[in-house]
């Protein structure tokens, strides 16, 4: 509801139920209402005398309770919890956000994969251009890491 | 100092900077213990529900809309875990009020400022839990009525209507116990 002056009235009841909603600071009260609130409180400011001291004997009872003190085991505790979800959960972007998560760890797999293969086929080649079957074998145990495939025979034996 | 929003130290939270999860942090903590503590009169357990509710967050960091509020979306977590709490409470002990008379604080003049403050904390803590949240929300901790009927999930005539029975009935309770 509103006056020619294009401003909210606030009936009498509304201004009590405000009071007994909000308290007697008036600018707890929903925006809208604040303005003819006030007016209308004080153009007639015995109407209201009655629910707005008691409000205010709630309202001091209110602000005596003290705001919460956040202990520095738990800001530590908040704190510390956050990077790891964070980083766990991270968006991410470009086009790494269209590959699949496994791909890093099939990539290594894959080379391992490679070399071993790679090691394998080209065996034969040396073989071929070895004289014996012992030099064949010297060239294939060096390429995989043995010293000394003569001292390895000997010792064999 | 310059303006700092909520939605930059999310999006710099969330790619883990360690100095924007100690803005959120001290932020929006205190608000949220507040609101648990005052919920469930017992401050391990409102530790615990702050300390998931922030889990929760960090959880959510990544893929935040910034059409939402966080402040509001923190306190509704914790609002919605205290419930779930209350509510085990209520089905562990059917029929267990919450304790509500100490005999030692009834004389008015012998009531300390610290044994004042135990009774009103005990009282809210006493109250409906939807009442309980509106008047913590609301009158301990300032949101506007939008904000604390958003947090609610509820209308703001809704929420209205629970602060004034949460005034009534605590002013009832306390001048009883010759408080108020």
């Amino acid at each position: 509801m509103k006056d020619r002056g294009n401003t909210p009235i606030v009936s009498d009841e509304r201004i009590i139920a405000l009071i007994e909603t909000y308290g007697s600071d008036i600018s707890a009260y929903p925006e809208a209402e604040q303005g003819a609130a006030a007016r209308r409180m004080a153009e007639a400011p015995g109407l209201f005398a009655q629910a707005l001291e008691e409000a205010r004997r709630l309202d001091d009872v209110l602000n005596l309770v003290p705001e919460v003190d956040v202990p520095a085991s738990l800001r530590n505790s908040l704190i510390a919890d956050a990077p790891k979800a964070a980083r766990t959960g991270r968006a991410q972007t470009g086009f790494s956000r269209f590959l699949p998560g496994w791909l890093p760890a099939g990539a290594v797999a894959s080379l391992v994969m490679g070399l071993l293969i790679g090691v394998n086929v080209s065996l034969p080649a040396s073989v071929a251009n070895a004289d014996t079957n012992d030099e064949a074998d010297a060239v294939m145990y060096a390429a995989l890491g043995f010293g000394n495939y003569e001292l390895m025979n000997e010792a064999a034996e | 100092m310059a303006f700092v929003s909520d939605l930059d130290q999310i999006t710099r939270a969330a790619a883990g900077d360690p100095s924007a999860v100690a803005w959120l942090v001290d932020r929006y903590s205190p608000g949220v213990l507040g609101l648990t503590t005052r919920m469930l009169g017992d401050r391990m357990e409102a530790e615990d529900v702050t300390q998931e509710t922030f889990l929760r967050a960090w959880k959510a960091l990544p893929g935040w809309e910034p059409r939402a509020k966080f402040s509001t979306w923190l306190h509704r977590v914790a609002l919605n875990l205290c419930y779930d709490i209350l509510r085990k409470r209520r089905e562990s002990l059917p029929g267990e009020l919450p304790e509500m008379t100490d005999p030692e604080l009834t004389p008015p003049e012998r009531l300390m400022q610290s044994e004042r403050v135990k009774a009103i904390e005990t009282a809210i803590a006493a109250l409906p839990e939807r009442q309980a949240a509106a008047l913590t929300l609301c009158a301990l901790q300032g949101h506007s009525q939008v904000e604390a009927a958003e947090i609610m999930e509820t209308s703001e005539e809704a929420l209205e209507s629970l602060l004034a029975r949460a005034r009534r009935s605590l002013r009832a309770t306390l001048a009883e116990r010759s408080v108020a």
